[in-house]
């Protein structure tokens, strides 16, 4: 393939000039063979004779998937716990999906992980529920509730197919709530994860009042023997919001084999349509590496801030900052320069906050950013150094997010979109129009139709099960199922959307050009282009719509810390950059954001910034007037 | 005669393999020509589409290899950057031949080593208006 550029000469220059800011460490074929070998010990240990087990590097690829007995591969019954009958989203289907849900976890686990921080599915499973923590009535949701729906099969944004590449990689289902995924680290420094599916059951634990002795978990804990996180950075010594987090219930004096492995049979890594060919480990990407699809900018994008950019796999910026198509720069859109100032502003914000889920205490927040323009058209992603990979895709679903919501014609849009019948007489997608219904009946006749601002808080405020937020007993909010069937895996507009694209994917097909959602498409040039919301909808805070005086022009997202941290770093970073650039461009003005609208008697959230948020300052309300 | 030029409308035109599928043309809303598998990337590939009686002013390609960035091809074949502006795209100079097909050149060399599947975008501006239809290629 012909490149005017020398891509072998571009990566030895970026290789020469990259600081060693992550370590570069990755999981080598015996690794991962050591890994899947303890995993298995324990479940034999344990009388489990089919569990599969999926290995991860960090950016997604799969490195093995080993199903103990490929003949009888376990059912996968998508379950809440709370009962709810099958044809309510994804809760109470019966699916033969076992590597799937062993993919899921392993990815789940490396992706909410760094070198700061140590979080497995059992973490995710606290913080995506109604009420943080679990079964505690009256408290808000999860502070990354809707989560569980990012890195999807149908993402325009996520890598996919068999072949080791760059990330970072989709996931089938998306990040998993369901004990039994962990991180795996080399030297402090995350390298993968490991999923384990045995049970039959995908769901998550609504009880964080006891310890389980979770099959899954013990066996995952077992295969990550060797490559366990430094014990700092694990979950449980990590609070938000003054609750510490759960890493597992377990730990390794519940094995029953520790240290053991057992020889594998070479025939039961099995293939995996779409992630793995069978017959055998292989090694993962070093993070850092152009190989790995994130490494160093060295200043050649982003200037003056140390960050990560994403590497088509050839040594090119798959993001660099360009000015926008929809409207066009000359039109009044965004251009690269000012692109380019918005996320210097906003990465450079990060670097002085103080991390909310880091340790050691005292670090800075690490994040990935996205900017759009206002038909969802990625203007560059940029992220720091050890983000955890997870927000790379959740930053832009926020930015596209805030952008999508903030659209006068949001309303015409969803309302265009039909019921879908995805399992005859099972399970039929709602016609999206009817949440237009539910908002405009809830909020007012010209919701999402008259071009209010909305944040992703703001949006958010709208997708809980309750509302206000964590007042259980009370009506769900209009982007909501109804409490009585609703689950992490029926959540309501955030899973409708892309409901149909995940069962589609369920085979390890690719996705379409234009990415998820049955959304129009960007017209701003030959295509195709991605749809509004290309890679889904998000729903916890950490975005903002970014205006140009009184017109819409795109949006950023920032994901990775803290709920209130990303939000800052959003709204922050692009007023600094507004005040920079002289040109007009800034957050919406004030008048126009939905924390101007009254709704049932509670006004909506736009930001919610820490409030002293800074490691190199006292300053405080940092966000207050702006 | 005009089912042979249907049928030519959508030819796949490789070296000893021809691919055909539903007879389309391009339009301004973009066409969608589906996917194509194909055993061998390293054979020549192009794309033939039918013009009608179009004024055809300037013709492009686009590649989008699997979720990366989209490239733009040269005059020369070489596959460069692209930021997503129609007026910085390269005009390939390709003219319709006497029954008005235009053949679009995609693959040259061994694009197995690449990310797959390819997204490859064909467009044509007339004197009215720009049209184009994009097809997905995999192995």
């Amino acid at each position: 393939m012909k490149f005017v550029s020398s891509f072998a000469l571009r990566i030895l220059a970026i290789l020469a000039l990259s600081p060693c800011a992550v370590s570069a460490q990755s999981l080598l074929v015996e690794d991962v063979d050591r890994i899947i070998g303890q995993a298995v010990a324990e479940a034999r240990a344990r009388s489990i004779d089919n569990a599969v087990i999926s290995v991860s590097d960090r950016v997604g690829n799969i490195l093995g998937v080993y199903a103990m007995d490929p003949q009888n591969l376990p059912m996968v019954r998508i379950d809440s716990g709370r009962g709810i009958p099958v044809g309510n989203g994804l809760d109470g289907l019966e699916l033969d999906i076992a590597p799937l849900a062993a993919i899921t976890k392993a990815i789940t686990g490396a992706y909410l992980s760094s070198s700061g921080n140590a979080f497995s599915t059992r973490t995710a499973s606290q913080i995506v529920q109604e009420n943080f923590n679990p079964g505690e009535d009256g408290q808000p949701s999860g502070p990354l509730f809707g989560v569980q729906f990012s890195q999807l099969p149908c993402s325009d944004l996520m890598r996919f197919g068999e072949t080791l590449g760059p990330g970072p990689r989709r996931s089938p289902l998306g990040l998993s709530a369901d004990p039994g995924g962990m991180p795996l680290y080399k030297n402090g420094a995350v390298v993968g994860g490991i999923g384990v599916f045995a049970d039959g059951v995908y769901g998550l634990d609504r009880n964080l009042s006891d310890y389980d002795r979770d099959i899954e978990e013990l066996i995952a804990v077992a295969g990550q023997q060797g490559f366990e996180p430094p014990r700092d950075i694990i979950g449980h010594r990590i609070t938000v919001e003054g609750k510490f987090f759960r890493y597992a219930d377990i730990d390794a004096r519940f094995l029953m084999a520790t240290g053991a492995q057992t020889s594998l049979v070479a025939d039961n890594y099995i293939a995996v349509p779409g992630y793995m060919p069978g017959g055998g480990a292989r090694g993962g990407r070093e993070y850092g590496s152009v190989l790995s699809g994130m490494r160093p900018d060295n200043d050649m994008d982003v200037p003056g801030v140390e960050v990560f950019v994403l590497d088509d796999g050839l040594g090119g910026n798959r993001y660099a900052a360009r000015d926008s198509l929809a409207p066009s720069a000359a039109a009044g859109g965004l251009t690269a320069f000012e692109v380019r100032t918005i996320l210097s502003e906003a990465l450079g914000v990060a670097l002085r906050a103080r991390a909310q889920i880091r340790r050691p205490l005292g670090s800075h927040a690490q994040v990935s950013a996205s900017i759009v323009d206002a038909e969802g058209n990625i203007l560059a992603i940029a992220r720091t150094p050890d983000a955890p990979i997870f927000g790379t895709d959740v930053s832009l679903q926020k930015a596209r997010t805030a952008t999508f919501a903030s659209r006068a014609t949001t309303a015409a849009e969803l309302r265009a979109v039909s019921s879908v019948e995805l399992i005859p007489d099972v399970l039929t997608v709602p016609a999206l129009g009817t949440y237009v219904d539910a908002v405009q009946s809830f909020v007012g006749p010209t919701a999402l139709a008259d071009g209010t601002a909305f944040a992703d808080r703001s949006g958010g405020n709208l997708s809980r099960p309750f509302y206000p937020d964590g007042i259980n007993g009370r009506a769900n909010g209009p982007l909501s199922k109804p409490f009585t069937v609703w689950s992490p895996f029926n959540v309501g507009l955030q899973l409708d959307l892309v409901l149909p694209d995940i069962v589609a994917r369920l085979d390890g097909s690719p996705p379409p050009p234009q990415g998820c959602t049955a959304l129009p498409q960007s017209t701003a040039a030959p295509g195709p282009l991605p749809t509004r919301l290309a890679n889904g909808l998000q729903i916890f805070p950490g975005s903002v719509p970014i205006f140009r005086g009184e017109t819409l022009i795109g949006g950023i997202g920032v994901s990775g810390d803290g709920i209130d941290q990303d939000d800052m770093i959003s709204f922050l970073g692009l007023h600094n950059a507004g005040e920079s650039l002289g040109t007009g461009v800034g957050n919406a003005p004030p008048e126009r954001r939905a924390d101007t609208l009254k709704v049932k008697g509670v006004n909506l959230r736009y930001v919610n910034c820490p409030f002293a948020p800074f490691l190199d300052s006292r300053e405080q309300a940092v966000c207050a007037g702006k | 005669m005009k089912e042979l030029a249907s049928i030519l409308a959508m030819a796949m035109c490789m070296v000893g393999t021809t691919v055909a599928s539903e007879p389309r043309q391009l339009s301004t809303a973009g066409t969608d020509f589906g996917r194509v598998s194909v055993d061998a990337l390293e054979s020549a590939l192009s794309l033939s589409v039918e013009t009608d009686d179009l004024e055809v002013v300037e013709t492009y390609v686009v590649a989008r290899f699997q979720n990366n960035a989209p490239r733009k091809r040269t005059t020369s074949g070489f596959w460069v950057p692209w930021n997503g502006q129609t007026d910085t795209l390269t005009d390939l100079s390709l003219q319709p031949s006497a029954d008005g097909v235009i053949e679009f050149p995609l693959i040259e060399e061994d694009l197995s080593s690449q990310f797959l599947p390819i997204t490859f975008t064909v467009i044509v501006r007339t004197s009215t208006d720009v049209r184009w239809g994009y097809l997905v290629v995999d192995q």
